[in-house]
C-alpha cells in the first residue's frame, strides 16, 4: 500500500522505507538493501527438481481397483475392506475405486490381495500426476504466494480472458514504449486497454515509480512464456490508470478522477473493466472518492483496496468504505503480516509477505516476486532497468484479490456484491473463528470460489 | 418463471384396471414433464431451462372395481450447472461447471377411479415412498458428488381411456420430497429444501387378465 500521512491519500513509499518493502530477486536473507537484478539470473534447476521430488514422495500410496461391471457398490466396498483398504473413493463413472491401504499394509500387498478376488477386474498401484498446466516461467517456483493460493488449480478452472479487465489505479504501468518509458519484458503476452493519466490528461499512463508495474504484474504478468514469473489472472486485460505521481503520492480527487474514467470507458459499446484495484490509501475519508467508488460498484465493477502498512487497528480509505473489499496481508505462515493494518473494516487477507522471513525455505525472502523496474534508476529518469523484485505489503495482497475477482467475473458472476460474498464464504478462516478484525473472513481461496455452489453442497 | 422441464419417465407398472375384474394387471410406460417447482429458485439457478430424461419401473394391482394399488419406480436425470447467488433475494449466476442431478423414486400408491364420463374415466392417486438423489459436478476435471435420501409424498389426478388391453392416461400431480436438500449449496442460499414439484405425464398401459 502506498501511503504518506502528509497527504490525504497515499504514498511516500520511496521515502518511507522502500528498503523494507522491496527486495531484488537474488538477494540473500541477510541483506535488506535494495539490489537491482539483471533479470536473467537462472535458478538452479537441480535444486528445484529436488524440491519437487520431495513433494511427490510425500503423497500417500494409493491403489486403483476396477471391479467387474456386475459388482455392486456394497460388494465392492466389502472387497476393499477385506483386502485391507483403509479409505476408498468411488469414481462417479463406474465401479472404479481409489484405495489407500491400511496402516502396516503396503500398496503392493493391497494390489495382490485385490487381484486375487474374482470380483476385481484389475488392481494396480496408482501414481501421482501433476496438473497439466504448470507454467514454465523460470522463476515460478519462487512465487510462494501462488502456491498458497493453489494457483495451478485456479488455472485448471479459469485463466481469465481479455474480455474482462482490471483497472490498476496506481503510479502507472510499464505497458508501452513511449518517450523514456519502456514496456516491461514480461508483459509481452499481456493485453492492455487504453490507459489514462490524470496528471497529463492523456492516454499514456506510464509508470515512473515501479509500484504500479509490480501490482499489475501480480494480476496479469505474462505467464507460461518460459521467462520471468506468473500472474494470477494472466489472460485478463489490464487498464493502466495513473493516479499517483513518481513518488507514489496523489490525492483523493485524482483517484476519483481515475475511477470515473474507468466507469465511463467503453470499448465496442461495452465496458470490459470489471475490477478496480487500489493499492493505495490514506486516513481521510472524502465524499468525492466514496461517491466515485459507489458509481463504479453501481456499474457492476468490483473495487478492491489495500488496508495499509502501518500495523494499526484502523483500515485506511478507500479500503474502509463499505463498497470496497478491504484486503490485509499475511506472511508465508498465514499469520498477519507485521505491517498489515486491521480493524472492523477488514474483509479478506492475501499473501503479502514478510521480507524478514523465509517460511518456504527457498533461501529467499518471502516477498511477492513480480517484475518491475529498478526504482533507484527510475529516480534518475531511467525506466528500462527491469528485474524481478520481492516486494511486500498490502499493496501486493490487494491485487491478488482483484485477480480473483476478475476470474470470478469471467466465470460468470456479474454482481460485485456476489463476488465479494463468494470470496468471503470460501475464504480459509484464520484467527478467531468466523470473521475477525485481523483477518476479516480469512485467506482467499480463489479455486474454491470458482467452483461456485452445487444444488446441495 | 418460465419452466420447461421435460422428464421422460419409463414406468412399468402392473395396475388393476378398474373397469375390469378384480386381479387384473396392467403394465405401464410413462413419459412427461417433471419439475422441481417446490424449490423454484434452486431449479432456475441450477437447471435454467434445460430439459431432463427419466426412466422407471413399477407394479400395480387392481383390488376392486374402483381401487388400485401400485408400486412405481422412476429415475429422473437433469443436467445443469453450478451457480452462485448472494442471498435468497438475489439473481443466481451460473458458472458453467456441469452438474447432473439423478433422482430415483420408489412410490407405493392407492388410486380411486371415478365413474366413466363417456369413454374417459377420471381417477385420483395418493402415494408415498422414498427418493434417493445424487448430484455430481465436474469442475475442470475434478468430480464432486453429493447424495442423500428422503421420504416423498405424491398426489395425482388423471384421465384414462381403456380400449381392450390398452389403456391411455394423462395425469398431473405434485411430488413432495421435504427436507431432501437445503443444508448446503444453492438450495441453502434460497432456503429451499424440497426436491419435488409439479408434473404432467402420459401413460400407456397394457392390461393382463
Amino acid at each position: 500500500m502506498l501511503r504518506r500521512r502528509r497527504f490525504p491519500l497515499a504514498a511516500g513509499l520511496l521515502a518511507a522505507g522502500l528498503a523494507g518493502l522491496i527486495f531484488a530477486e537474488g538477494a540473500g536473507l541477510d541483506s535488506q538493501t535494495v539490489q537491482a537484478d539483471d533479470g536473467v539470473r537462472v535458478l538452479d534447476p537441480a535444486y528445484l527438481e529436488l524440491r519437487q521430488e520431495e513433494a511427490r514422495t510425500a503423497l500417500p500410496p494409493r491403489v486403483i481397483v476396477q471391479f467387474r461391471s456386475s459388482v455392486d457398490d456394497r460388494q465392492a466396498e466389502r472387497c476393499v475392506g477385506d483386502a485391507g483398504g483403509a479409505r476408498a473413493s468411488r469414481s462417479a463413472f463406474g465401479p472404479r475405486y481409489s484405495v489407500e491401504p491400511m496402516a502396516g499394509l503396503d500398496a503392493r500387498g493391497l494390489v495382490d490381495r485385490l487381484n486375487a478376488m474374482s470380483e476385481v477386474e484389475f488392481a494396480e498401484i496408482d501414481a501421482p500426476v501433476r496438473a497439466h498446466f504448470t507454467p514454465n516461467d523460470e522463476r515460478f517456483a519462487l512465487q510462494w504466494h501462488l502456491k498458497m493460493l493453489a494457483a495451478e488449480r485456479i488455472w485448471d478452472i479459469q485463466k481469465g480472458d481479455p474480455s474482462v479487465a482490471v483497472a490498476v489505479l496506481d503510479t502507472g504501468v510499464a505497458y508501452e514504449d513511449f518517450g523514456p518509458y519502456r514496456k516491461a519484458p514480461d508483459f509481452g503476452g499481456t493485453v492492455f486497454l487504453p490507459g489514462f493519466n490524470v496528471f497529463t490528461g492523456d492516454a499514456h499512463a506510464n509508470d515512473d515509480n515501479f509500484h504500479g508495474t509490480h501490482v499489475a504484474s501480480i494480476i496479469a504478468e505474462s505467464t507460461n512464456n518460459g521467462v520471468g514469473v506468473a500472474g494470477i489472472a494472466y489472460q485478463t486485460a489490464i487498464m493502466p490508470v495513473k493516479v499517483l505521481d513518481r513518488n507514489g503520492d496523489g490525492f483523493n480527487a485524482q483517484v476519483a478522477e481515475g475511477i470515473d474514467y474507468v466507469v465511463n470507458f467503453r470499448q465496442g459499446g461495452v465496458n470490459p473493466v470489471r475490477v478496480i484495484n487500489l493499492s493505495l490509501g490514506g486516513t481521510t475519508r472524502t465524499q468525492a472518492l466514496e461517491a466515485a467508488i459507489n458509481r463504479a460498484v453501481a456499474a457492476g465493477i468490483t473495487v478492491v483496496a489495500s488496508s495499509g502498512n502501518d500495523n494499526i487497528g484502523t483500515v485506511d480509505y478507500p479500503a474502509a468504505f463499505d463498497n470496497v473489499i478491504a484486503v490485509g496481508s499475511v506472511d508465508g505462515r498465514k499469520v498477519k503480516a507485521p505491517y498489515s493494518n486491521f480493524g472492523t473494516a477488514i474483509d479478506l487477507v492475501a499473501p503479502g509477505g514478510d521480507l524478514r522471513r523465509d517460511d518456504n525455505g527457498d533461501g529467499r525472502p518471502d516477498g511477492v516476486l513480480q517484475q518491475t523496474f529498478d526504482p533507484a534508476t527510475a529516480a534518475l529518469g531511467r525506466y528500462d532497468n527491469f528485474a524481478y523484485y520481492f516486494v511486500v505489503g498490502t499493496s501486493q495482497a490487494a491485487p491478488q484479490v482483484s485477480a480473483a475477482a476478475a476470474l470470478l467475473a469471467r466465470q460468470g458472476i456479474k454482481d460485485p456484491r456476489a463476488i465479494q460474498a463468494i470470496l468471503e464464504r470460501t475464504a480459509e478462516d484464520l484467527g478467531d473463528p468466523g470473521r475477525d478484525d485481523r483477518y476479516g473472513f480469512g485467506l482467499i481461496r480463489p479455486a474454491e470460489a470458482l467452483k461456485g455452489l452445487g444444488l446441495s453442497k | 418463471m418460465k419452466r420447461r422441464i421435460s422428464v421422460f419417465t419409463l414406468a412399468v407398472s402392473l395396475m388393476a384396471s378398474p373397469s375390469a375384474q378384480a386381479g387384473s394387471l396392467t403394465l405401464l410406460v410413462d413419459a412427461g414433464l417433471r419439475t422441481l417447482s417446490n424449490s423454484p429458485d434452486t431449479e432456475k439457478a441450477i437447471f435454467g431451462t434445460k430439459q431432463g430424461i427419466g426412466l422407471g419401473l413399477g407394479v400395480s394391482y387392481d383390488r376392486a372395481s374402483s381401487w388400485r394399488f401400485g408400486l412405481d419406480a422412476r429415475r429422473i436425470r437433469r443436467e445443469g450447472e453450478r451457480a452462485f447467488a448472494l442471498d435468497r433475494t438475489s439473481e443466481a449466476f451460473r458458472l458453467g461447471h456441469p452438474l447432473t442431478l439423478t433422482l430415483t423414486e420408489g412410490v407405493a400408491s392407492a388410486s380411486y377411479r371415478f365413474g366413466e364420463v363417456g369413454p374417459i374415466a377420471p381417477y385420483v392417486t395418493m402415494g408415498g415412498g422414498v427418493a434417493w438423489w445424487k448430484e455430481s459436478s465436474n469442475i475442470a476435471g475434478l468430480i464432486e458428488n453429493a447424495r442423500g435420501s428422503a421420504f416423498l409424498f405424491e398426489a395425482r389426478l388423471g384421465l384414462e381411456r381403456q380400449q381392450g388391453a390398452l389403456r391411455l392416461a394423462l395425469e398431473g400431480g405434485i411430488t413432495m420430497i421435504p427436507n431432501a436438500v437445503g443444508v448446503g449449496g444453492i438450495s441453502k442460499v434460497y432456503e429451499e429444501k424440497d426436491l419435488g414439484g409439479l408434473f404432467v405425464v402420459t401413460r400407456i398401459g397394457f392390461s393382463r387378465r
